[in-house]
């Protein structure tokens, strides 16, 4: 009797600690902006079993990007907020935000580009003097890069928070502004079909090219509770891009089907994002984006390059 | 005390006691200030929005959108109400719909008026006129249903015209009710006033609401809520100083 319930007892704690070993840890992530070919790394990886070998179950929440996305962290609703303008997540922390940038996520904007009507008189950047261009929501990377481009042409547009791509869209063909703003595979068609121009692309500012201009941040309460956790959600992460860039074709599938668009633009949208503007490691041109966030208030006071390092960043995990 | 003195400083401690309160439990951590701001970071806050001029232009904005916005609701509104009485089977066969659409969230429809109107004031006065005018109909309608009939009795004993008994007798009677529609008129338009400038980054203190959190600035934007309810109480005193006028003592 006694042999049987040891044994009995052996069974049910070797069931619970082999079922513990199974269970994954669950990560909680809020991505901004849904479909964008960088915003699906997580799901490709997901997809492709990387994060189940790192014992990682991701939870994704799509979110309409900028504040929305880093008050679910904020508020303890996600782990990490991924795809966040750089200024945007600069201002928080510096208003004691309990957040802190794991990693780059877009360096340059090579992505975005700015487009008019057809029958519109602007025909490049120069010509958009006092007219009303958009941009996606304050402290977003489009905000950044239209404050960019106009720094850079020497001209002032009326810069005009426009949301989301449909939303700009809709704005531009109504007429309600002059330039919206878009990045791959968005508004391919248009341009296909003639009805709309390409007047600036991110590209055009050569000093872009070493500048994040959007990062992945982290909950301090994740990356000090769980540390374990976030190094593999990060290790995941960058596995994930490796795994993107070494299978461009089962990648490009992926995007195709995820959009609903045909494979030929998926193919022209992967050619716009460059493994490197997509590496994770370094978070580059942060002097250059500590100006800014002073410049465009999103700071209250100059922050030195030395202090910045040390309050806005915890790379819990990067790769060698 | 005076009766007045005594309620409005009643008013005041109770609106203390709520921040005093709020206060507490943000210092105590049961709240994150990052979600709500403590009231005692407000003075500063309004400065910052002042400093920027923030506030002044913004405010005058929104009052001089809610005011043609609820002014529009009133001069379609009440006639419409008006008529609904004046005709009862007609009144019998629209209310329900004029009720149902009330319930619909017609800010939805803004990409629409959008492309119709233009981005512009157009926009967000029609926003807020198609919000406050239904809840006018309806009060209208209702505060003419109100009128006792003994007082219509009384004014066709004496032989009065319709139209006497409408200007004498029926209309100050409904007025109490009539203004209970345009103050829930110009709540819905205030709020979908504020809405839409929040939605499209334009115009004044809903825009500045928006700015102040793209920009994590939650005291100031706050501050920036807490002038929407001084635009609020603005409106409803001017309202009530108007009924008085129009009612009889």
């Amino acid at each position: 009797m006694k042999t049987i319930l040891s044994a009995l007892i052996g069974a049910i704690a070797a069931t619970a600690v082999g079922g513990a070993a199974l269970a994954q840890d669950k990560v909680r992530a809020a991505v901004g902006q849904r479909g964008n070919w960088d915003t699906l790394f997580i799901p490709q990886g997901v997809e492709a079993g990387i994060f189940k070998r790192e014992g990682i179950e991701v939870e994704i929440t799509w979110t309409r990007g900028g504040a929305e996305t880093l008050q679910a962290v904020i508020t303890d609703s996600a782990d990490l907020a991924m795809a966040n303008g750089i200024l945007g997540v600069i201002g928080a922390i510096s208003k004691g935000a309990p957040l802190k940038i794991v990693s780059a996520q877009m360096t340059g904007a090579a992505d975005m580009f700015w487009y008019v009507k057809a029958d519109s008189p602007v025909k490049s950047m120069k010509d958009m003097e006092g007219r009303t261009m958009g941009y996606s929501r304050p402290g977003s990377s489009t905000n950044l890069v239209a404050l960019a481009l106009s720094d850079h042409f020497r001209v002032k547009p009326k810069l005009v928070s426009t949301g989301g791509i449909p939303d700009t869209r809709t704005q531009v063909m109504s007429g309600q502004i002059e330039a919206g703003w878009s990045v791959p595979h968005f508004n391919f068609d248009l341009v296909s079909e003639g009805k709309i121009r390409i007047i600036a692309r991110g590209t055009d500012v050569p000093s872009l090219n070493d500048q994040t201009v959007r990062v992945n941040v982290a909950g301090s309460k994740f990356l000090t509770g769980r540390r374990d956790v976030a190094r593999r959600f990060m290790k995941g992460y960058h596995d994930s891009i490796e795994w993107v860039y070494a299978n461009p074709e089962k990648a490009v599938a992926f995007y195709a089907a995820f959009n609903k668009v045909t494979p030929a633009i998926a193919k022209q949208t992967y050619e716009s994002f460059p493994k490197a503007a997509v590496a994770p490691w370094p978070v580059k041109g942060l002097k250059q984006n500590l100006a800014e966030a002073l410049e465009h208030k999103q700071l209250e006071k100059a922050m030195p390059e030395a202090d910045a390092q040390k309050v806005l960043f915890d790379f819990v995990y990067q790769a060698q | 005390m005076s009766r007045r003195l005594a309620t409005t400083l009643a008013g005041l401690a109770g609106v203390a006691a709520v921040a005093v309160a709020l206060e507490a439990t943000i210092r105590a951590g049961w709240i994150s200030p990052l979600i709500i701001a403590p009231p005692s970071s407000f003075a500063r806050a309004f400065a910052k929005l002042w400093a920027e001029g923030f506030v002044v232009q913004p405010f005058l904005l929104t009052i001089g959108q809610a005011f043609a916005a609820t002014a529009a609701a009133a001069l379609v509104g009440i006639p419409w109400g008006f008529w609904l009485w004046r005709r009862p089977e007609l009144g019998r066969a629209y209310e329900p719909w004029i009720g149902a659409a009330f319930a619909a969230p017609t800010i939805l429809l803004f990409p629409l008026f959008l492309v119709i109107f233009g981005r512009g004031y157009a926009t967000t006065i029609f926003v807020g006129f198609l919000a406050a005018v239904i809840p006018v109909v309806l009060k209208t309608r209702e505060a003419f249903l109100g009128v006792p009939r003994v007082l219509l009795a009384v004014g066709r004993s004496f032989h009065l015209s319709e139209a006497a008994l409408v200007r004498r007798i029926a209309f100050p009677a409904a007025v109490p009710a009539i203004f209970t529609g345009l103050r829930l008129g110009l709540i819905y338009a205030l709020v979908n006033i504020i809405g839409m400038e929040f939605l499209i980054d334009f115009g004044g203190l809903g825009r500045i609401v928006s700015e102040m959190y793209f920009r994590y600035e939650i005291p100031a934007m706050y501050a920036a809520i807490l002038l929407i309810v001084a635009v609020s109480w603005l409106f409803l005193a001017a309202l009530a100083r108007l009924e008085t006028w129009l009612r009889p003592r």
